[in-house]
């Protein structure tokens, strides 16, 4: 549990180095510990045969190299999200496959559909609460109808769908196996939450955190992660898409 | 400087910022791929499983790899 904690907190400083300080000491950083969460994930090989959190939190880390080292400068700003997320969901399915991990075990499962509708409609106020505290640019100002529903319907998948897979699916799973309830939720929430920190807006990390204890509370208690993906997608469209709108048009 | 925009998006500010990451990921999937080799040659379950828990950095690195190369074809060619 030990290592496990000092593990979350070293992501979370090599993430503070990234934002403020020179991102390819960042990269360094999260390669460090990268290769040390797999090489831990080796040493307690075999002693349990339930998913290994140190190879699972090894998609954070995972997360910020493979953003960072992404040419997405060559890409539209509305395609980075879906040529992001590529590469993160073969991560996670690569993980997912050397753990043994079946659909199921990630929260690929619609349990308690009538709770996941009503977490899932959670989307649209997290997004106009996001908005007013970060009120970014629109993502694509000349886009419009039917450009901007299949923008909307990749956000939802790219980054709700492939965020909540990775994060709660997975990495809290092992979290809460490894460190128990209290404290894996709010491991995964606080990582989640630092990931964040490059918006170097701290009312939006302490927001995020927020999010990510409801998010991680809910999938905790229902087993899936269909409500939070979507209502995660669904605050990613309200933030980047309709509110900028909304705003320009007032 | 970085800009965040979601959990798996950053961005960074400039073109030659961006190719020095590349070649540093690029360095780490090296690494990676030489440390699999040497590992795949020992039988010890812990180490074969620790070969197999590489490909959860390799696979996606290898992609944006090929991004990379790809986008600097097309650069050069074009």
């Amino acid at each position: 549990m030990k290592a496990f904690t000092l593990c979350l907190a070293a992501i979370a400083a090599a993430e503070v180095v990234t934002s403020f300080a020179d991102p390819a000491c960042g990269l360094l950083f999260h390669s460090a510990i990268l290769v040390s969460l797999i090489a831990l994930s080796a040493l307690g090989h075999g002693a349990n045969p339930s998913p290994n959190p140190f190879l699972s939190l090894s998609l954070a880390p995972l997360i910020r190299i493979l953003s960072l080292s992404m040419p997405l400068a060559h890409f539209p700003r509305y395609a980075w999200y879906l040529v992001a997320s590529v590469p993160v969901l073969a991560a996670v399915l690569t993980l997912m496959r050397v753990q043994n991990m079946g659909l199921a075990d990630v929260g690929l499962t619609l349990r308690r559909p009538l709770i996941q509708a009503g977490v899932a409609l959670t989307g649209a106020p997290f997004g106009v609460v996001e908005y007013s505290i970060l009120r970014p640019e629109p993502l694509a100002p000349g886009l419009s109808g039917a450009g901007l529903a299949l923008l909307a319907v990749a956000l939802v998948l790219s980054t709700g769908f492939v965020e909540e897979l990775a994060f709660r699916g997975v990495i809290q799973r092992s979290a809460v196996e490894a460190l128990g309830e209290r404290a894996g939720l709010l491991g995964v929430a606080a990582v989640f939450a630092s990931l964040h920190v490059g918006w170097l807006n701290p009312l939006d990390v302490a927001f995020v955190f927020a999010i990510g204890l409801f998010f991680g509370f809910v999938v905790l208690k229902t087993g899936s992660i269909v409500g939070v993906s979507i209502s995660h997608g669904i605050t990613n469209v309200v933030l980047f898409l309709a509110m900028p709108i909304l705003s320009q048009s007032l | 400087m970085i800009s965040t925009v979601t959990t798996t998006v950053t961005t960074v500010a400039t073109l030659a910022m961006g190719a020095t990451l590349g070649a540093l990921a690029a360095m780490l999937l090296i690494a990676l791929l030489s440390a699999k080799e040497v590992l795949a040659a020992d039988r010890r379950r812990a180490l074969a499983f620790l070969g197999r828990s590489l490909d959860v950095a390799i696979v996606p690195l290898l992609m944006v790899f090929a991004l990379i190369v790809a986008l600097k074809i097309i650069e050069v060619l074009a």
